[in-house]
């Protein structure tokens, strides 16, 4: 069976970087059990200069970026600029791209989304998470930034499971909807249901620019 | 008597209601708005009665959630890959 690549950069250089880097690793195994090797950028090595050698050298078909992120840019480590709106955005092209960040898909996104057989999926507004700060040294226990997390993961696990990329926003969204709805029910309290604006607003603000029918 | 509102007083009613919205926010609780960086809810609050742009951020989020609200999508299944 022929190997595909999954490149994805993980910087944790601050809190919110810290938790996307932690929950990517929860979707590692589901790629790996679907023989993609894992091409990991985590912290230093979440540069343009790397970043830019590995899809040259590895060509791989799949890119999840964390990081802050703009219209036109996404950052890695110390919010050094990764990938650019008008500079090294063709680095995508032919790809299948997830930027957990903010902004990304208005400007970066349309225009990654532009390329032939491409498709960009991001976030057209800010990406709001909300976590207790008890676990902000233990991301992966604090069950709150897992309601925003989980519906980004499933975007990633879609992909993998051979769904098109419209099927992978469909379903990270109707994930985010899933945990409104569980936040609106009587049994939970009302501190809990206070994050429902929020969840609500990273659903609405997850597009896909490109070929929403491209397929991993 | 007039009951019409000024549009001052229409801001003031829409920041006084976000603000006591963020109130209802876990204690321990850090928002995180991605570049603009992390915030308690105490720090948001203020920057709704500040009115400057995080608190304008909140006021957005705040208004697109009573819109959702209002065209019932929180009980809709159906999703889009539309912006």
């Amino acid at each position: 069976m022929i190997t595909q690549h999954l490149l994805i950069t993980r910087p944790s250089h601050d809190y919110l970087t810290r938790y996307l880097s932690a929950w990517s690793e929860k979707f590692f195994s589901n790629a790996e059990a679907k023989n993609y090797s894992i091409i990991d950028l985590q912290k230093k090595r979440a540069n343009q200069k790397e970043f830019e050698s590995i899809i040259k050298k590895r060509s791989p078909d799949f890119v999840v970026i964390n990081g802050h992120g703009s219209d036109d840019v996404i950052t890695g480590h110390e919010n050094k600029p990764l990938i650019t709106a008008g500079v090294n955005s063709s680095a995508l092209k032919g790809k299948i791209t997830y930027a957990i960040s903010c902004r990304s898909a208005r400007v970066l996104g349309k225009e990654v989304g532009g390329y032939d057989a491409t498709a960009y999926i991001g976030y057209q507004e800010d990406f709001v998470l909300v976590y207790l700060t008890q676990f902000r040294t233990r991301p992966l226990l604090d069950t709150l930034v897992g309601m925003f997390l989980e519906p980004s993961n499933i975007v990633v696990t879609t992909l993998l499971k051979g769904h098109s990329v419209k099927d992978a926003v469909a379903r990270g969204k109707k994930e985010f909807l899933r945990n409104i709805q569980r936040l609106l029910t009587s049994e939970t309290s009302a501190t809990q249901s206070s994050n429902v604006r929020f969840l609500l607003w990273d659903m609405q603000n997850l597009v896909a620019h490109g070929d929403k029918e491209k397929i991993l | 008597m007039d009951n019409t509102l000024s549009p001052n007083s229409n801001d003031e009613i829409v920041r006084s209601l976000v603000a006591e919205r963020l109130k209802t926010l876990p204690d321990g609780a850090v928002i995180s708005v991605g570049s603009d960086g992390e915030f308690t809810k105490e720090q948001l609050i203020e920057s709704v009665n500040k009115g400057n742009d995080i608190g304008r951020k909140m006021i957005d989020i705040e208004m697109s959630f009573l819109q959702g609200l209002k065209d019932g999508i929180l009980y809709d299944h159906s999703t889009s890959t539309d912006n």
